[in-house]
Formats: structure tokens, sequence, C-alpha cells
């Protein structure tokens, strides 16, 4: 729990209503949930289970637990992410918005300066343009059909190097001669981690060469729509140091720090646009159209 | 033969059956229009069995002539709808093309392969030569099956090609016209009286289709985002039915002109322009209309110009196509894309094309520069050209697109 004032940029701290709001991030691998009420701003974090709905009822009681908040009193629930499309939640009121709609908005309210936001997640990687006026996507690329540039990815390799994936981040900055990974294929790549473990090369340049490998396929998606400064990087990837490292180096652009564990960017956001869809009629959301519910 | 639907194609049309039941239960014109989709392989593999000439045909120009020879046409776009994984494991296993080859190369190889084992009536195709290398590779095959396989040149216009230049490529293709004419029918003359009277209809056709367009601006939400792919597919081959067809048309004009226009529902909806090939896999048309877009400009089958009427029909047909948006270099393609856009005043484009084809991401990558610079966001989408679901990702960017857009 954290008071909002601490967490959100100042400048945007008076358009948050007190409207108890929740937004429910479904990803591939886990569920974030924020609850903003009281001028406080809860989060809660569980695995993705085989049921979507199980997991975001999961998230709401951990949410309402922690906020003491009695289920009737949210006002608005928004659910995005990989799973978001079969959550239900009754007579509540709720929406679905997209988790690019999102992230853009979670990562503007936590630093209204951003522009431009890399997003990794479990399976798919984007890098977003911001209007820093609004937190309305400008331009988006999303990567599909394909795991490379993915957390799926990293888990892959980490298991290849008998680490788990918290590991994997902190052991490529241990690296002093990152090993070369020039395929993005993670079934290639698998084949030549093998092969430079074969060499004897050390797991910290081998991770820290995936790294750099998985860095220049987003670089290859910001160049895409143009990097501006602020750079958020956001999604389960993101509190990988291993990966803000060679972002940062591939990039040549720092990350901005903020205050929430960016994982939470796109429950955040989620949570931002129930508030707007509570406090707000049809008529009044202007820029926000995407909550209309007619 | 009856169309013997794998269960992912037979998904597919219980999503047109869907589609017509209830998205467009308030339109008898689409429910009828639905049901010509529905029909229109079984009915030409029937006719085809009951002796008349039904061939598979990919090329949109040769439609009028291929009507007017008393034949029946059945669109390439149409086995994409029938065929599933079952006909791309049949060319990547059986004929061993690689992977990557275009998913429309691979789904018709594979399908017209299954349907001859099952005994089709429909066994001569038509296509075109030079513009593609997979289905050059493909047309080789499909004679070894057996099937009777003509294809026609393409006369591509490039870049500014006007004067004497022009008026060669027109002769070349009145000549590439007759000896399509001589494979269809056996004799290399023309029923120009026939022809003619297949243009008229076509221009009675596009005529109708800029009157429903444009009716769409005031109710953006009456036909939905399937319905006008299979309206604008149709504009090419009719469903098999011609005057059927016209009727679906002609109703649907009343329909729309009956109206009250909405307003709220008219302020609600994001233009949007969809141009390049039809999606199979259908929940791309269910999640744009879902998200509030509404596909009011298409730039598939040309309907913004008619046929000269005035001329020799065999040359109309050339001219008419070297003055498309199918002329060749894709900045015919383009003028087209920017009236709609000025026409709709389009909030977005949806660039469409299938998994492997080389030469349409190229022009896709082209367009979304040059929209792009001009201040039109553009979604750049790839799909199958078989039926299938869409993936997961493909639906979060088309709804992402237009939340942008809203």
């Amino acid at each position: 729990m954290s008071d909002l004032k601490e967490i959100i940029d100042p400048g945007l701290l008076s358009t948050v209503t007190g409207d108890i709001a929740v937004g429910l991030d479904l990803g591939s691998r886990t569920g974030k949930g924020v609850l903003l009420a009281g001028g406080k701003l809860y989060t809660a974090i569980t695995p993705t289970g085989v049921f979507m709905q199980e997991t975001a009822d999961k998230l709401l009681d951990k949410l309402l637990k922690q906020s003491r908040v009695a289920r009737e009193n949210i006002a608005y629930i928004v659910g995005t992410g990989y799973g978001r499309i079969a959550l239900n939640f009754g007579v509540t009121g709720h929406k679905i918005v997209t988790e690019i709609s999102c992230h853009a908005m979670g990562s503007h309210y936590l630093n209204a300066k951003v522009r431009s936001i890399v997003d990794i997640g479990g399976q798919d990687s984007k890098a977003i343009r911001v209007n820093p006026a609004t937190g309305k996507v400008i331009e988006f690329i999303m990567n599909d059909k394909c795991a490379a540039g993915t957390g799926r990815f990293l888990e892959k390799v980490a298991h290849l190097l008998d680490l788990t994936l918290e590991q994997l981040g902190a052991e490529a900055l241990k690296a002093d001669a990152p090993a070369d990974v020039s395929s993005q294929c993670v079934v290639f790549a698998e084949s030549e981690v093998i092969s430079l473990k074969a060499k004897g090369v050390s797991a910290a340049n081998i991770a820290a060469g995936i790294h750099l490998a998985t860095a220049r396929r987003v670089r290859n998606l910001v160049n895409r729509i143009g990097l501006e400064p602020d750079l958020v990087f956001s999604g389960g990837v993101s509190n990988n140091p291993g990966m803000t490292h060679a972002l940062e180096e591939l990039l040549g652009h720092p990350i901005s720090k903020v205050k929430l564990d960016t994982i939470f960017a796109g429950a955040l956001g989620a949570a931002i646009f129930a508030q707007k869809a509570a406090s707000s009629t049809d008529e009044e959301l202007g820029d926000y159209a995407l909550l209309k519910t007619k | 033969m009856s169309t013997v639907l794998t269960s992912e194609a037979q998904e597919q049309l219980n999503h047109i059956r869907y589609s017509r039941d209830t998205v467009h239960a308030h339109s008898p014109a689409i429910q009828k229009l639905f049901n010509l989709v529905i029909d229109y392989v079984d009915d030409a593999e029937k006719a085809g069995k009951n002796g008349t000439k039904v061939i598979w045909a990919g090329v949109p120009w040769a439609m009028p002539l291929i009507y007017s020879a008393g034949a029946i046409p059945v669109a390439f776009s149409e086995v994409g709808r029938i065929s599933g994984q079952e006909a791309i494991t049949v060319s990547e296993d059986y004929y061993q093309m690689p992977a990557e080859t275009c998913s429309m190369v691979k789904a018709t190889a594979g399908e017209w392969h299954l349907r001859k084992q099952a005994g089709t009536s429909i066994t001569r195709i038509f296509g075109s030569s030079s513009g593609c290398e997979p289905y050059n590779l493909a047309w080789e095959v499909m004679k070894k099956e057996g099937f009777d396989v003509y294809t026609s040149d393409v006369v591509y216009r490039a870049p500014g090609v006007e004067g004497e230049r022009y008026e060669e490529l027109v002769r070349y293709f009145v000549d590439e016209i007759h000896d399509f004419n001589e494979w269809l029918t056996g004799s290399r003359e023309i029923d120009k009286e026939s022809l003619h009277r297949e243009i008229v209809r076509k221009n009675y056709l596009m005529r109708r289709m800029r009157e429903i367009m444009d009716l769409r601006l005031q109710h953006p939400f009456h036909v939905k985002s399937l319905g006008i792919m299979y309206l604008m597919n149709g504009l090419t081959h009719y469903f098999g039915k011609p005057e059927e067809y016209t009727e679906v048309l002609d109703a649907l004009v009343e329909e729309l002109s009956g109206l009250e226009t909405d307003e709220a529902e008219r302020q609600r909806a994001i233009p949007l322009i969809w141009t390049g090939g039809s999606g199979q896999e259908f929940g791309i048309y269910e999640t744009i209309d879902d998200a509030g877009g509404s596909l009011l400009g298409f730039v598939s089958s040309p309907y913004t110009r008619d046929f000269p009427e005035d001329i020799d029909p065999v040359e109309s047909v050339a001219r008419f196509q070297l003055q498309s948006q199918m002329a060749g270099a894709s900045i015919y393609r383009r003028h087209v894309i920017e009236q709609q856009v000025d026409r709709i005043q389009a909030r977005g484009l949806i660039l469409y094309g299938y998994l492997g084809c080389s030469f349409g991401s190229v022009t896709r990558e082209i367009y979304r520069d040059y929209f792009h610079n001009k201040g039109i966001p553009s979604i750049n989408l790839e799909g199958t050209f078989q039926v299938g679901a869409p993936s997961g990702q493909l639906l979060t960017r088309i709804k992402a697109f237009i939340e942008m857009l809203s």
C-alpha cells in the first residue's frame, strides 16, 4: 500500500478522483491488480492460472483484504491483458481495455512527461508512443506470432543456464565479455546457448548476450515508431536489471525511474481508466471515448 | 459434390450463419447475401455436374468475360473460406512446399488436391502468371494432378505510363483476353454483344455499390464488417448468381434509404478503410465491430468508376483494368485509398495481407509510410488465407488501434 501522492506524477494528482476503482491486468504469466481508494494505491500479484476469471477473482480478493474495501463499494473495474477477454464482474460496472492503452495510461500517470514505452511481457513485446497531454496512445507496434524478445524467451534461457528467471538478469550484469548470440528464434537460440556452454562461455556472458539479443529485437520495434524521451520500461520483464541495462545500452537512452514497480503499469492504467469511467458520463469522456458504454 | 468441410471451416460457416441470423437479423438483404455466400461453391459444383462450364478463377478482370461465355467463375477467395489446416498439410507434406510459402498458395493448392480426390466437377483453373512465383509453382503441380490450368500474363502498368506506351499495354492486354477466351470456349472470337451486356450489368452493380457506400456514411453500423467484406467480394464474382446478387444490392439500397439517420450512431462510428485481401479469420471483423470501428471505405474490388460502354467491350475490359487500382504499380491503389480517405474522413487504415506474401508486405509498408506522413495512422495485419482463429495478439492489436483512434 502506498500514498497516491508518493506514486502519481504531481501534475496529474488532481485528476485522480475519490472513486474506488480497480484495474486488473491478466498477463500470460502473472496477473497484476491495482486498487485506488481513499488516496491510497494497493497492489496485488499472482501467477496466472488456467482460468482467467479465477485469477482475476483471486487478485480482487487480495486487493479487498489489503484495503478493507467492501466489494459492493467498488465503483468500477477495468480488465486488461492477455486474459481480459472472458472477464466478468457481475453487477459491478466494468469494461475491457487493451493492455496497450492501459500501459500508456499507467506510465503517463507515473511520469506525465513520458512519450515512449517499451513493454515486455510474457508472450509479446511492444513499443508505444504516448501523447503526454492525455496519456493516449499515438502509435504502437507489437511483435506477434513469435516468442523472440519476450519474457518467455528469457525464461527458456534461464532454464538452460540452470538459473531462475529472477537470477538471469542479475547474472547478466556480472558479464565481462557478453557472448555474441545471433539467433532471435527461441528454437535456434537454444542450440546456440547449448553450444556456448559447451565452449565454456560463462553463464554471465551468455545471459548478457541473450539480453542484448532480446534488446536488439525490441530496439527494432522502437525504431519503427521513433523514440522520444521520457522512456518508461513496463511489463513483466521490466524488473529484470539485465534487460534494463541492455535496453539502455542499445537504445542509448536512460529509462525513467518511477515510484512504482512498472510491472504494475498496466494494472494502474486500467485502474485510472476505471476511475474515469466511474466519474464521467459518455458525453463527458472526451479524450477517453474508448470507455463509452454506448 | 457437396463440400466436405473441416471442423475449422465448419466453425467459419457457423460464424457466417451467426452473422446472418443474429448480427444481421435486421437486414433481409444481408441475410440473402450470406445465403449466396454459403451456397456458392456447392451450387457451382452442382452446375458443373449438370454440364455448365465452371472454372476456378483468380483473375478479377476476367469475370464479366466468363459470364458472357455462359460459364460460372468460382473465385479463389472462396477456397480460403472452405479450406483449413488439412489443405495446408497437403501442400507442405505431399507437395513439399516450404512452410514459409504464401498461405494463399498452400491453401488453394491443398484444397484443389483434396477436391480432386473427392471427385470435384470443377477441374479447370484460370490464374495469372508472372506476378507470383509461388503460384507458378502451384500451377505446375495442379497440372500434374490432372487439372486443366491456364494462366494469362499480368499486364503491369508502371507508375507514370501514359501515351503510346499505355496504348501498347492496352493492345497487349486485349490480345491476352482473346487468348484466355480461346482456352475458355475453344475460340478466340468473343461474343461482344454478350460481353457488352455483362459490362452494363457490372456498371449497374458498381453504381449500386457506390450508393450503398454513400448511404452507409449515414448508417455506419447497419451492415457490419463481415457483411461489407462479402458484399465487396461479391462485386467481383456475384457468387455465381448475377441476378440474385443484383437483387441483394437493390434490396440493400432500398433498406438503407428507408432508415432514419441516427446522429449518435454516426458520431460513434470510427471510420476505417480496409485495403488488401479478405481476412478469413472472422474474429477480426467482430473485433472491429465491437470496438466501434466501421469499414466505410473498402479498397479491394474496384467500384469507384465505370467501364467505358461506348467502345469495343474487349478494349473496355482492358482499359478499365489499366485505369483501376489493379493496374499494376502500388501508386494506382494508393490514389484510390487517398480518395476514400477524403470521402469518408477516415481516421485509420487497415492494411491486410496473407502470411508469406512478400509482394503484399512490401506494398503495405509503402502505404504505411506514405499515409503516416500524411497523418493517417494504419495497422498492418497479416493473417492466414485459410480459415483459422485469429491469434489473441492480432485481436489485441486491432482493438488497441481502434482505442487509439477513439
